[in-house]
């Protein structure tokens, strides 16, 4: 009986002394997150603009990275942008963000005169909800106002995007 | 006895952890799609393991509009409700001008590249969300694509 203890003493202790080592392991990617998706972005009289979106999340801190490019014969434009993220709401159907972007346009059917040298920058910042639709997949809705043609006037924008988790 | 009854209960878990994981992962789909640079219509797509292919084609009678897609897909993520995969598009689509070049038939390419998920809904269905970039229209115009999809599988 007194083996039996032992046994099941050395047993649990040499469990819990792995599991402790487990955890104490460096994970450095596991606090990353990546997602891939597409983005739809309305800002002033631009109309609708779409983008490809990554988004790299360290712990709830994050960046959008997104590109819009448009090369033709008869016009050639594009748009980057650049968004700073911050999760502060975390559920698991919907996690809320606060975004702030800044986004970079350029076309060739800018009268000069106005944009000087041929484009303008749009800073916004606004609330992002992410609605988690099926584990890696999440549907995006973004609301907020941004500082319009190199801060000439402030409008609301909004958006609408979905992305996969890597 | 005991050990008998074990080895069928773990048989009978493992045979259905196989089935488990095969859901999703059927070689075979029917659906429509519709996209830029894949096409519109009805599509088949044959993945057998991580490359596979989607045909798409749609045919509008008096050969107003009829466009066929060739998709080559590549698997790079399978989870249990969703894959993810890089495609590679090619559209093949021909119609009847209108105004002064009436009734001439017209033809255009469309190619793209880019990825996409497939979301399943249940065992059986799947919807499709692809974007990336494209050229439009035989290489005149270069700018992004989405395309979609609702697929059987089987």
């Amino acid at each position: 009986m007194r083996k039996l203890k032992l046994i099941i003493i050395v047993f649990l202790f040499s469990g819990q002394l792995t599991g402790q080592s487990q955890s104490d392991l460096p994970k450095p990617f596991n606090n990353f997150e990546h997602h891939i998706g597409m983005v739809a972005n309305g800002t002033g009289d631009m109309g609708m603009i779409y983008q490809l979106s990554y988004r790299l999340f360290y712990k709830n801190t994050g960046v959008n990275f997104t590109v819009y490019p448009f090369f033709s014969d008869y016009l050639n434009e594009y748009n980057l942008g650049l968004t700073f993220m911050y999760r502060f709401f975390q559920k698991e159907k919907i996690e809320l963000l606060i975004i702030q972007n800044n986004y970079y346009f350029e076309s060739d059917d800018f009268p000069t005169e106005y944009f000087y040298p041929s484009g303008y920058f749009n800073n916004g910042l606004g609330i992002e909800a992410d609605f988690i639709i099926k584990h890696d997949f999440n549907i995006d809705l973004m609301l907020g106002g941004s500082f319009y043609k190199n801060f000439e006037s402030i409008v609301p924008f909004f958006g609408l995007g979905f992305h996969y988790k890597l | 006895m005991i050990m008998l009854l074990i080895l069928l209960s773990t048989s009978i878990l493992g045979q259905e952890k196989k089935n488990d994981e095969k859901i999703g992962q059927q070689k075979h789909s029917v659906g429509v799609a519709a996209g830029f640079t894949t096409g519109f219509g009805l599509s088949y797509r044959y993945l057998p393991k991580k490359l596979g292919i989607q045909a798409t084609f749609l045919i509008l009678p008096n050969n107003y509009y009829s466009s066929f897609g060739a998709t080559v897909l590549f698997k790079v993520i399978q989870r249990k409700n969703s894959w993810f995969y890089l495609y590679q598009s090619n559209l093949y689509s021909t119609y009847r001008t209108s105004g002064f070049n009436c009734g001439c038939p017209y033809y255009e390419w469309f190619n793209g590249l880019g990825f996409g998920t497939e979301i399943l809904l249940g065992k059986h269905f799947g919807l499709n969300f692809m974007g990336g970039v494209g050229f439009y229209e035989n290489f005149d115009k270069f700018t992004l694509t989405g395309e979609t999809g609702l697929y059987f599988k089987f």
